[in-house]
């Protein structure tokens, strides 16, 4: 019998118990609904495979996917699984083929997934044996047709693309809903095709919730991240407003940078340091761009499996691959655009100082939720408090919130509890 | 391709003390070990392999190079630690025609072990440096350093440089 998940009880959603960054049947039904079914996660960039023939190896969930360019240069993703003995055949994290062949038992398919061909499927005929003798063979009734890779749904839109196992799923454009979409559409405009400029891979020993709820946190960059308060990215006393999409899963957190310095949300705060001056104000050489159309910072958590960033000039998806309850792989995937010149593309790179696993303001959020997720793993019964600005879930036109972690958990529970 | 032995040493010198500065966190030294306009990245052997320009800290001047030792000793809250670097000597690429503006081109190899509080030591961060080290007033200094990390995932973050 698979071990049931224990119950949430009376307390309320804005109070979730240790035990849903710990316990493993939470985990495994986690990765079924939310990662296996009903929903759009995160595989790629169309600028990662722009010609046939090229693929991408990715995860969705725990599984192992392929990003793939067809001949007809269509976007497919199939699962990295020999349909005969489970192969995980694909070894390479990028490149350019033809067909995949799984080195087991050399069964080849063609780069829609479909199965071409495999040794010996008619048998073979033995040394000086008379005619119509065979040893071996697949069953007359093998159909090479049923036995392709597992073929996911894909959605491409404006050049990131998202898969579902589930091909029931509603289309990507109601999953994000009315509210997010503009914010996508944003970032992923068909008029701008995208650049690629690198990865950076980090494993966090936290539940892969722990950083969609970072990202749904606007209270913490002010007061965890000197940077932030001190230059003026993000903090309380900024125009700001936090979304949700009608179900409560997917944010927005939006805002306008203000000229930093001294201010009633800078007393008492620590981080914030009124004599800091870069040495080199490269570092934050910011060139607003017309596309942003007032925002100087989105960020939006996309759930289950992507969080995408635009601070300023720098862009990135940031992948969450979850890979035991208490922990994930963080891929961060940062681009431009193809129409930025060479000035606007380095910009983009010194800014990705403050982003990824070493940044200026990102290194510290893996560190702080490695701590949440020590307390809990040491102490599951016990819950967070996440009630500023109240216990329920709205947008608000300020960032003195927490309004959509609640959302989040909100959303969690109808999903988790039906 | 030969050098002569005041060379060498202080070339030997150059690598063992830069590291001996990080190991002790003596992170206000460090900068001293860089040329004005330096450039200085710790990138992934990924993406130096493709040619995707993204690094994981990348640096045009030794201003931005303090910027980070101000950013690890003072702003970014993490959890204490110790490194040690394991250096392997330098094996010389090149040989410049001028010291003072080509200099040597030299690749070492490194381990990086990082010993969290209360925890048992872990690779940080394994690789080579591709370094081109030119003569100063001062002595020898690194013109460009590349640290190229074969780790595939970092564990969680990094934070004072390598």
């Amino acid at each position: 019998m698979t071990p049931q998940p224990p119950t949430w009880g009376d307390a309320p959603t804005s109070r979730a118990p240790g035990w849903v960054y710990t316990d493993p049947a939470t985990y495994a039904q986690e990765l079924q609904r939310f990662f296996y079914s009903g929903h759009w996660s995160y595989v790629g960039l169309d600028c990662e495979v722009p010609n046939p023939g090229d693929f991408k190896r990715t995860l969705l969930g725990e599984r192992s996917v392929i990003l793939v360019r067809d001949r007809d240069g269509a976007l497919r993703v199939v699962e990295n699984r020999c349909a005969h003995r489970g192969v995980a055949f694909c070894r390479e994290r990028h490149g350019n083929t033809q067909a995949f062949t799984c080195p087991y038992h050399r069964w080849t398919y063609n780069l829609k997934g479909e199965l071409q061909g495999l040794p010996f499927r008619r048998g073979v005929k033995p040394p000086g044996a008379e005619d119509g003798v065979v040893h071996g063979g697949m069953p007359e009734d093998f159909q090479l047709a049923d036995h392709g890779l597992t073929q996911l749904k894909v959605a491409s839109r404006g050049g990131a693309v998202f898969a579902s196992f589930d091909h029931g799923v509603e289309s990507f454009e109601d999953f994000l809903g009315p509210e997010v979409l503009p914010f996508y559409d944003r970032v992923f405009s068909p008029d701008r095709p995208l650049k690629l400029l690198g990865y950076n891979r980090q494993r966090i020993p936290a539940n892969w919730k722990l950083m969609q709820e970072n990202i749904k946190d606007p209270y913490h960059p002010g007061l965890l991240h000197t940077w932030f308060v001190t230059f003026g990215l993000w903090r309380a006393d900024q125009k700001s407003r936090m979304l949700l999409d009608r179900h409560g899963r997917h944010a927005c957190m939006v805002s306008t940078r203000n000229d930093g310095g001294a201010s009633a949300v800078t007393q008492g705060v620590n981080s914030f340091r009124a004599d800091m001056k870069l040495n080199d104000p490269r570092l934050l050489d910011v060139v607003p761009e017309t596309w942003w159309g007032g925002p100087t910072v989105v960020m939006m958590t996309l759930f289950p499996s992507v969080i995408v960033q635009q601070q300023v000039n720098s862009l990135s998806t940031r992948h969450i691959q979850p890979v035991a309850p208490g922990v994930f792989d963080f891929v961060w995937t940062h681009f431009g655009f193809e129409s930025d010149d060479e000035a606007m593309t380095r910009r983009r790179l010194r800014q990705a100082n403050l982003f990824g696993p070493a940044g200026f303001v990102s290194a510290d959020d893996g560190e702080v939720i490695e701590f949440v997720q020590q307390a809990f793993a040491a102490n599951p019964q016990a819950r967070t408090l996440s009630e500023l600005d109240g216990r329920g879930v709205q947008a608000t036109p300020h960032m003195v919130t927490e309004t959509l972690i609640r959302g989040m958990y909100g959303y969690w529970r109808q999903v988790m509890e039906p | 391709m030969k050098l002569d032995f005041d060379t060498w040493q202080a070339l030997h010198a150059l690598y063992a003390d830069c590291a001996a500065a990080l190991d002790a966190r003596d992170l206000h030294r460090w900068p001293g070990f860089f040329t004005e306009d330096c450039i200085y990245r710790i990138q992934s052997r990924e993406n130096f392999d493709r040619g995707l320009p993204l690094a994981t800290l990348a640096f045009e001047s030794r201003a931005m190079v303090k910027d980070r030792v101000f950013g690890a000793l003072d702003t970014i809250f993490h959890h204490p630690y110790h490194q040690r670097h394991i250096m392997a000597a330098p094996r010389l690429l090149r040989q410049g025609a001028d010291m003072a503006t080509d200099g040597l081109h030299c690749e070492a190899s490194y381990v990086v072990i990082r010993t969290h509080r209360d925890a048992m030591p872990e690779i940080l961060s394994v690789g080579r440096t591709l370094d081109r080290v030119v003569a100063t007033p001062e002595g020898l200094r690194y013109a460009e350093r590349l640290v190229i990390f074969d780790n595939d995932l970092l564990p969680n973050s990094l934070i004072d440089p390598l």
